[in-house]
């Protein structure tokens, strides 16, 4: 397999805090990139909005989630901090001629990785509570200023009282 | 010694996709599965850190697979019933040794593909790819179902819901790995049960 060009076939997307929109590119099937900024992957249950996951700079993910094909969950993401991306159209025509057997490859993987994607969050849930939300915390302290505590708190599942002294304990460890 | 050639795949992938099952792309697959299997109550289709992996088809039979989490527990994954695909996906994905295992809770018969067969089947044939990608892209919104029921549902009713499905379920899996699947402690777990 030789390397493949990107340059010609990648969109670059810079957008400001709020629900992710577009704004004329199409997004259906896209590979990302972050390059900078966070973005916070939230669903909606039964009128009760949740968030799964964030995406920080240097994170690969998949428009796969929002797809407003498929989205039965009104998936959608939310800007906490102004990004820049970089987005790949994974169907599209220009890169499968110009990379038939890579595109193929990187379809099937993105195929799989959107679903394992959901597996590493159900698995963090099944953690336990107390000691994964300290180790994420010490990790991701910067979050803390950008993020809604109830965010945050949801994100978790931890209760936002119970996160109120997990950041206390965090603080206080240095 | 287990055939191949059955087309049992192909009939199931008809169903699901409304394709004719006599499509030469779908016989194709098929026929590379390897089976039928039989397995008695209490085997293993598949035990962690197995360096072969396999995507296996359940004809027959149920159970349950379990994933070994990063502190070293398992958890209760999902459960094994037939006309269902099932593999570990972080090897089929990355490749390495399965950070999964399934078991069987009653006899059953399975069909299997290995990861390397699948792969290459679906990367070289785009028809398959397509039905792939397009089963994947419900499988996804499901599993995000699954993890916001994780988290948002009201734990005695998703209880409900689980027993329901499954019946029996508290006899073939340990209640710290049903608790793990809640996403809860085992003492809440078990103050749940007792509820209902």
């Amino acid at each position: 397999m030789r390397n493949a060009q990107l340059s010609r076939h990648v969109h670059t997307l810079s957008l400001k805090p709020g629900v992710f929109q577009p704004q004329g590119i199409n997004i259906h099937d896209c590979a990302c990139v972050l390059v900078r900024g966070v973005i916070g992957v939230k669903h909606d249950f039964e009128g009760r909005d949740a968030l799964s996951h964030f995406y920080e700079e240097g994170d690969l993910f998949l428009t796969a989630e929002i797809d407003p094909m498929y989205n039965k969950q009104g998936s959608y993401w939310w800007i906490y901090e102004e990004v820049e991306m970089i987005l790949l159209p994974l169907k599209s025509k220009a890169w499968k001629r110009d990379n038939p057997q890579l595109a193929s490859a990187l379809n099937v993987q993105a195929s799989l990785m959107a679903a394992y994607t959901y597996q590493q969050y159900i698995n963090n849930l099944g953690l336990d509570r107390k000691s994964h939300s300290l180790d994420w915390l010490k990790s991701n302290k910067r979050l803390l200023t950008l993020v809604p505590r109830a965010d945050i708190a949801n994100f978790l599942d931890i209760s936002k009282s119970s996160l109120k002294t997990f950041i206390k304990t965090v603080f206080n460890d240095g | 010694m287990a055939k191949k050639g059955d087309l049992v795949i192909a009939s199931r992938l008809g169903q699901i996709t409304g394709v004719p099952e006599s499509t030469p792309f779908l016989m194709k697959f098929s026929a590379l599965f390897e089976g039928p299997l039989h397995f008695e109550a209490n085997e293993n289709l598949w035990t962690m850190g197995d360096k072969e992996g396999y995507l296996w088809y359940i004809h027959f039979g149920y159970g349950f697979d379990r994933i070994l989490l990063e502190d070293g527990t398992k958890m209760l994954n999902g459960m094994t019933e037939p006309g269902i695909f099932i593999c570990d996906e972080n090897s089929l994905l990355w490749g390495g040794p399965s950070k999964t295992d399934a078991i069987m809770y009653t006899p059953g018969t399975a069909y299997r593909l290995s990861h390397k067969e699948w792969k290459d089947f679906v990367i070289k044939n785009e028809s398959m790819r397509n039905v792939l990608l397009h089963i994947n892209s419900h499988f996804v919104q499901m599993r995000k179902l699954r993890l916001l029921k994780m988290k948002m549902m009201d734990k005695v009713e998703y209880w409900k819901y689980i027993q329901d499905r499954f019946p029996g379920i508290e006899k073939y899996c340990s209640q710290t790995e049903i608790a793990r699947y809640f996403g809860v402690s085992k003492s809440t777990m078990h103050r749940i049960m007792k509820t209902v």
